[in-house]
């Protein structure tokens, strides 16, 4: 049983990514910090490293949390059709999906109050095939397949880093966090 | 078979209108860089013109407000300004160096860089002098030392300081704040950065994922 897809998705992201001028132009209409002598280039880089840690997550599990509310999967939830303890495999064909998380970075400037951003990041998923076990309406792990992804941070409508999809194999066995992703 | 039409530069609901109106389904494959105005499709997939069956699908790509910065690099301010309109953009300030022929020297944002539609482009235009060489060379060793002397004043504050101190990096400005990565303490004004995640909404391109096939066991 693999670990994980091996795709985590802040790798998505491109190593260099900036936010220093986002964060200036945002912080400083806020009173006192905008006249605050700070290192922008500085901060923004520890904000950056700061949003990548909280999405050291793997892709899978974003993944998984948008097909459990595929169409074509809500007659799991239906106990009458598929009992508790039946076991499925179902085969998605191809599709593509964007799935939208919002990562908040709350920033502190002693002695101002905290500020906080909220930025979204999309995960843009072109999956070519996916396999999926499903058990008591809850997608459990997937089965193989492939696809590519690819990931954009934005603050608002301003996009963070260019959108770039990148060739991605999902292992033949991954198990989802027990009991599953519960299907919608 | 039925033709692909042409609906570059159409906003995307008249763009699904008139392919639907072909007997084509319209996909759309997402947004990218162009001149045109946010929103506007921007190409297909087959592109206007291609001959398809009934129901084959077109795919299109949105322009999403940004385009390319171009390279503006030894043109002069007029041919600057009028490839800057052509590309989406215009000419902001104009900073002169030296007389002689007025050509682009430097440019910001720099040549590629994907930037807002309408966004000004700063240039300085002039060919540097002798003399101007002779002051970067100076400016350069004043920055040296300049650079030398933060260094030092970090090493100083560093020997103050009780913050877990990981990594140091001077500021450019001497009484700015002096950084420590790890914790993101920093000596002068302190910073303190918190980061969550809030789960969000998928949005699937019709028709969405399909089942192709079923295992069902126990």
């Amino acid at each position: 049983m693999a670990d994980g897809s091996g795709v985590q998705v802040r790798d998505l992201l491109p190593s260099d990514l900036q936010i220093g001028q986002t964060m200036k132009e945002t912080l400083s209409k806020e009173q006192g910090i905008g006249a605050a002598r700070l290192a922008w280039g500085v901060v923004g880089s520890q904000a950056a490293d700061a949003i990548k840690g909280v999405l050291n997550v793997d892709a899978l599990q974003l993944l998984g949390s948008a097909w459990s509310v595929a169409k074509d999967l809500h007659e799991y939830t239906d106990r009458t059709k598929h009992p508790d303890g039946e076991r499925s495999v179902v085969y998605l064909g191809s599709h593509r999906f964007k799935k939208t998380v919002y990562p908040q970075l709350a920033v502190t400037i002693e002695p101002f109050k905290p500020v906080t951003l909220r930025f979204a990041l999309d995960l843009m998923a072109d999956i070519r095939s996916v396999a999926l076990s499903i058990l008591n309406g809850r997608i459990t792990g997937t089965g193989g397949g492939d696809g590519a992804l690819g990931a954009q941070l934005r603050y608002g409508d301003i996009a963070l880093n260019k959108l770039q999809l990148r060739k991605v194999g999902f292992p033949g066995s991954f198990a989802f966090k027990d009991p599953g992703i519960a299907i919608l | 078979m039925v033709s692909v039409p042409s609906v570059v530069g159409l906003t995307q609901q008249a763009a699904t209108t008139a392919v639907a109106r072909s007997k084509l389904r319209a996909v759309n494959r997402g947004a990218e860089l162009s001149r045109l105005q946010q929103g506007r499709v921007t190409r297909t997939d087959p592109s206007a013109g291609a001959r398809l069956n009934p129901g084959a699908l077109v795919g299109y790509w949105l322009a999403n407000g940004e385009n390319v910065v171009p390279n503006l690099q030894d043109r002069t301010t007029d041919d600057a300004g009028a490839l800057l309109n052509e590309s989406g953009f215009r000419l902001g300030t104009v900073v002169s160096h030296g007389g002689g022929e007025q050509r682009v020297a430097e440019q910001d944002p720099a040549a590629g860089t994907p930037a807002r539609l309408d966004s000004a482009v700063n240039v300085t235009v002039g060919s540097p002098s002798n003399g101007w060489t002779l002051w970067l060379i100076f400016g350069g060793l004043a920055v040296i030392a300049l650079l030398g002397g933060l260094a030092i004043n970090a090493r100083m504050r560093l020997a103050r300081t009780t913050a877990h101190a990981l990594t140091i990096r001077p500021s450019l400005d001497p009484d700015g704040p002096v950084s420590f990565e790890g914790d993101v303490t920093m000596a002068g004004p302190a910073t303190h950065l918190r980061t969550s995640l809030e789960d969000g909404e998928a949005s699937f391109e019709e028709p969405g994922p399909v089942i192709e096939r079923k295992e069902q066991n126990g």
